[in-house]
């Protein structure tokens, strides 16, 4: 599914990657953990193509299709799909349209009939239903006034809505209460089929638990320094960060 | 006709209004350069002077609608259509006022007006006022002059609509005059729908008693050139004065929005917010004075104008002052500009829309935020889904 060789990125002329090596088969999920500042925020943003990372060196391999010659929108009409730490408000925009619009922009990608406003707002109540989700949220403005937990679910619904091949996501569990991050997880674990695949940054636990990593890797200082299994989360659980890497 | 051939000092009986055009700076070249904002060639080019537009059924039914009281005035005369409003509106045809608005450009625009056209409002109606506009003749100067008053304790939606359609050069010179008497409420939006070569000049000018509130939000011009000239001399305590504008306009089209706004009582709340989006050549204005004198304590003044450049070349010329004399008062005056904002252009191309589409959406996400300024959902509902239509 993605193929990352060698992979040197920089922000504002700082060098954050320094080298990433990192392959994902269809259907494995993959976590990256490492203390704030070592490049997990980075990673996923060059890989959506975020125009904040430049990358000077490397390659990056999705569907055997050579990722870096793609802009945003051919990467997320491809099915790659980046859940915001932060999402940006944008008042003026209402929600139920830009996701009418998304979804309707990859179905025409894919040469499929656009949804016309019924049929669209079924399949949304279908997943707002089936996901316990407030569906007073589709009626704003997108993500104007949201709660940071608002704002997580936001991006949950748009994940379930645009249903990509490649999910990203970025802390989606910051900010969300136990019961809320239930409900993200049981969200991504519908999707999780076997032939999508899940890159996670997180830093909890407990989501951990409930979507459980075929793979773990720590990000030191632009750098994969290792690679484990679950059980490698859960050792960081108990010893941190420090001496992880010997 | 000219208006540079006009008999001026044998034709206007009041000696104010001569006073003002005699004295009427129109920018000068050296201005010009610099606000790039001209409107001396209206005074040497060919119009018909025109003070009436035949209406047809057709062109009137279209407006008709549940949601509104419509009302039609054609330059020159209301033509209101329903008896029942009779009894709650006074539509009159007078003689010109003496006015004192410090504007030339509405003096202009008396000059060629023999009878006023006047509403009164005295009772607050159950459904918004939709006041309808219609300029079809090629090539015309159609001055019109409305004075819309409301009665104490009044409160009144209005949405005046200005289409003027035709394939030549228009001239509209729009002067409106808002009278509110104690404790009246107007909430009132303007759409404007212009031929592309058109000029429109709207000058706006208000008598607000104590306590009154007056919300204005002023909805694109696509005319060649346009102004909104907004002359309000607050002389009672305790008014609610908010403007709010959007001006998205393209190609080489210029509009400018000037406001004189002064504060002689205590405790008056003033606010202009204007929003722009420019795009290929155009140009606007934002020149918005608010003045504050020593007796006007307790005041709250707000001034903002914030602009989009969608291209190099797309210019904003952004003067608000704020002239205080007085210590006691709340102020506060911005004027921002900047490319399209790239956080949220990225939000939206990263779920794959395109970019020319998530550039569309944003532009609309900020005429939105203004049309969103509209109190009656009646009114906003109608203006999008005209604008939807027509694309203004």
């Amino acid at each position: 599914m993605l193929d990352i060789k060698n992979l040197h990125v920089q922000i504002n002329d700082k060098e954050i990657l320094k080298g990433i090596n990192l392959n994902i088969q269809p259907g494995e999920i993959h976590v990256l953990m490492g203390v704030n500042g070592s490049g997990k925020s980075t990673l996923v943003k060059t890989i959506s193509a975020h125009y904040d990372c430049v990358v000077n060196d490397g390659s990056i391999k999705y569907k055997d299709e050579d990722l870096l010659k793609l802009n945003p929108t051919q990467r997320a009409n491809k099915g790659i799909f980046m859940s915001f730490q932060n999402p940006v408000e944008i008042p003026g925009i209402n929600n139920m349209y830009f996701l009418k619009t998304a979804l309707n922009e990859k179905r025409k990608h894919l040469e499929k009939e656009e949804l016309n406003a019924a049929s669209f707002l079924k399949l949304v109540k279908s997943k707002t239903s089936e996901f316990n989700m407030d569906d007073a949220v589709l009626k704003r403005n997108l993500n104007e006034g949201f709660s940071g937990g608002e704002k997580k679910r936001n991006e949950l619904l748009q994940l379930l809505i645009l249903e990509p091949d490649l999910l990203l996501l970025d802390e989606i569990d910051s900010g969300l209460d136990i019961d809320a991050i239930k409900t993200v997880a049981t969200g991504i674990n519908s999707l999780l089929d076997g032939k999508r695949s899940l890159l996670m940054i997180t830093h909890y636990e407990r989501m951990l638990a409930l979507i459980k990593p075929d793979f773990v890797h720590i990000l030191e200082n632009g750098e994969i320094i290792k690679t484990g299994d679950y059980s490698l989360a859960l050792k960081l659980g108990k010893t941190g960060f420090k001496d992880i890497g010997e | 006709m000219k208006l540079i051939d006009f008999d001026f000092e044998n034709n206007i009986k009041d000696h104010q209004a001569y006073k003002s055009l005699q004295y009427l700076k129109l920018p000068d070249k050296q201005m010009e350069e610099f606000k790039k904002f001209d409107l001396s060639e209206l005074y040497t080019t060919s119009f018909n002077f025109l003070n009436n537009t035949p209406l047809n059924n057709e062109s009137m039914d279209e407006f008709i609608s549940n949601d509104f009281h419509t009302l039609f005035i054609n330059n020159a005369k209301v033509q209101p259509l329903n008896d029942l409003l009779n009894q709650k509106i006074k539509i009159s045809h007078l003689p010109k006022e003496k006015n004192l608005s410090k504007n030339a450009l509405f003096h202009l625009g008396e000059t060629f007006i023999e009878l006023q056209n006047k509403i009164e409002i005295s009772k607050t109606l159950d459904k918004p006022l939709l006041i309808v506009n219609l300029f079809t003749s090629n090539n015309a100067f159609s001055p019109a002059s409305l004075h819309i008053c409301l009665e104490e304790n009044t409160k009144v939606d209005i949405l005046e609509l200005f289409i003027s359609s035709n394939t030549g050069e228009c001239f509209l010179n729009i002067n409106r005059k808002i009278t509110l008497k104690q404790n009246a409420i107007l909430n009132y939006s303007k759409l404007e729908q212009s031929s592309k070569n058109d000029t429109s000049i709207f000058n706006y000018h208000s008598n607000l008693l104590k306590k009154s509130t007056l919300k204005m939000v002023s909805v694109n011009s696509n005319a060649k050139k346009s102004l909104n000239f907004w002359d309000f001399s607050l002389d009672h305590e305790d008014i609610i004065l908010n403007i709010d504008a959007i001006v998205n306009i393209n190609e080489d089209k210029k509009s400018a929005n000037i406001a004189n706004i002064v504060h002689n009582k205590e405790n008056i709340k003033s606010e202009i917010n204007v929003k722009h989006i420019l795009d290929d050549t155009s140009h606007a204005i934002f020149e918005v004075k608010s003045t504050i004198n020593r007796d006007a304590s307790k005041a709250k003044v707000f001034q903002s104008s914030k602009t989009t450049l969608l291209s190099d070349d797309a210019r904003i010329f952004a003067q608000p002052q704020l002239i205080i004399q007085t210590e006691n008062l709340e102020a506060k005056h911005s004027a921002t500009c900047g490319a399209m904002n790239e956080e949220e252009l990225y939000y939206l191309i990263s779920r794959g829309i395109s970019e020319e589409k998530a550039k569309a959406m944003l532009i609309e996400s900020i005429e939105n935020e203004v049309i969103e300024k509209i109190y009656n959902q009646s009114i906003q509902k109608f203006v999008l889904e005209f604008k939807g239509k027509n694309n203004v």
